[in-house]
């Protein structure tokens, strides 16, 4: 009995140290600071946190700061991946609250380049009456859902004059409740090779690429989606009953851009715009030139990078008209 | 089978040292974990915990 034991004892401590090297290995090797599934590990780890309020979901820790995906990354004191803003609202200032998810962030931009920065300075570049403020209100992971029931819980408190819905494919996802546990909460070697599994369980294994995950997020019966367009209409309703500009910006999935494989997916979200009389800004024709790689944070992270940030930045200017359309809203800062 | 894993398969039967097979089979599984996940990303944005 001692003689069979000895092996399977001697089997079971090698395991153990074997895992251990491999865990060390990855912390070593792997975590370059630019992996994907590590990144956004630490992301939801430091500066996320489940919300008091169960329809929100999750929310950024206010006051946190981490390095994520090769840039800084700082929550101010009310949550938002930007800088402290003024309570009350200085006079003569013009307070735009960009909503959405991880694109909207910025994920892999620094801060300055993201869209809602970059939007920023355009605004104030050249001899203007007002000032205009952009706030950066993006959170990873959000849905469609998540920001309609943030902006109507959390979002007056910031004063704005101008909301726009920065709307992502996959914002008729499910809302997300956080997982993990176990050794998902602290092993490396756990989340990256779980990440590898997952990608190859997608090649050879038949599961949903992206086109056809983003796709079918947009069933008729789908869950996610339903309640995508319910909590749009809910926010168009609040933003009337306060007299508060909304306008809905759609962002392009970045793998493929002519043809565009999610057309009919756009065209679902232009129609939802359109029944609910927002103003609508298709951002693919924006970046439809480019070599998408060229846009990517990364080549496994097709996430929009600074340059990508810059031209819907500028596309968004536009639509805005240069800010001349927001200038009358001037008066109400402060107030 | 590659001539190193052939070799370790020799050595563990030929001094029955059965006890380093699971380390063997671990090192195969996620070397073949890392080799087919290289290439352009065909998945949809993942978030690990939330």
């Amino acid at each position: 009995m001692r003689s069979r034991l000895k092996p399977l004892s001697l089997a079971a401590a090698c395991v153990l140290v074997y895992l251990g090297v491999v865990e060390i290995g990855v912390r070593t090797f792997v975590d370059d600071g630019m992996q994907y599934d590590l990144e956004m590990w630490k992301y939801a780890k430091t500066l996320k946190r489940i919300s008091e309020d169960p329809e929100i979901g999750h929310e950024h820790r206010p006051g946190t700061a981490a390095h994520l995906m090769g840039v800084d990354v700082s929550i101010n004191a009310t949550g938002q991946r930007d800088r402290a803003f003024d309570s009350p609202k200085p006079e003569g200032t013009v307070r735009i609250l960009m909503l959405g998810d991880s694109l909207t962030f910025g994920w892999g931009v620094p801060q300055e380049q993201t869209v809602a920065k970059r939007l920023e300075a355009r605004l104030n570049a050249g001899d203007r009456s007002v000032r205009y403020e952009v706030v950066n209100a993006g959170v990873g992971n959000y849905n469609a859902g998540m920001s309609s029931r943030w902006m109507r819980a959390r979002g007056m408190a910031l004063e704005p004059d101008f909301v726009v819905f920065n709307f992502s494919f996959n914002d008729a996802e499910i809302t997300p409740r956080r997982g993990g546990g176990g050794l998902a909460e602290w092993s490396y070697a756990w989340i990256y090779f779980a990440g590898r599994f997952g990608e190859v369980a997608r090649r050879v294994g038949g599961g949903h690429d992206w086109q056809a995950y983003y796709s079918g997020l947009y069933d008729d019966e789908s869950e996610g989606w339903r309640d995508a367009r319910e909590q749009i209409r809910l926010l168009a309703e609040f933003c009337e009953e306060r007299s508060l500009p909304l306008a809905l910006v759609n962002y392009p999935e970045l793998h493929r851009l002519d043809p565009y494989p999610l057309a009919e997916v756009s065209n679902e979200v232009r129609e939802l715009s359109r029944s609910l009389g927002l103003p609508y800004l298709d951002l693919l024709d924006s970046v439809r030139s480019e070599e998408p790689e060229t846009l990517w944070v990364t080549p496994g992270d097709p996430h929009p990078n600074a340059h990508a940030d810059d031209l819907m930045a500028e596309a968004i200017f536009r639509f805005l008209g240069g800010g001349e359309r927001l200038v009358a809203l001037a008066p109400t800062g402060g107030e | 089978m590659s001539t190193a894993a052939r070799e370790l398969w020799a050595y563990m039967r030929i001094h029955k040292r059965y006890w380093m097979l699971p380390i063997g089979v671990m090192t195969l599984l996620l070397s073949a974990l890392i080799a087919f996940s290289q290439g352009s990303a065909v998945a949809p944005f993942v978030y690990a915990l939330f």
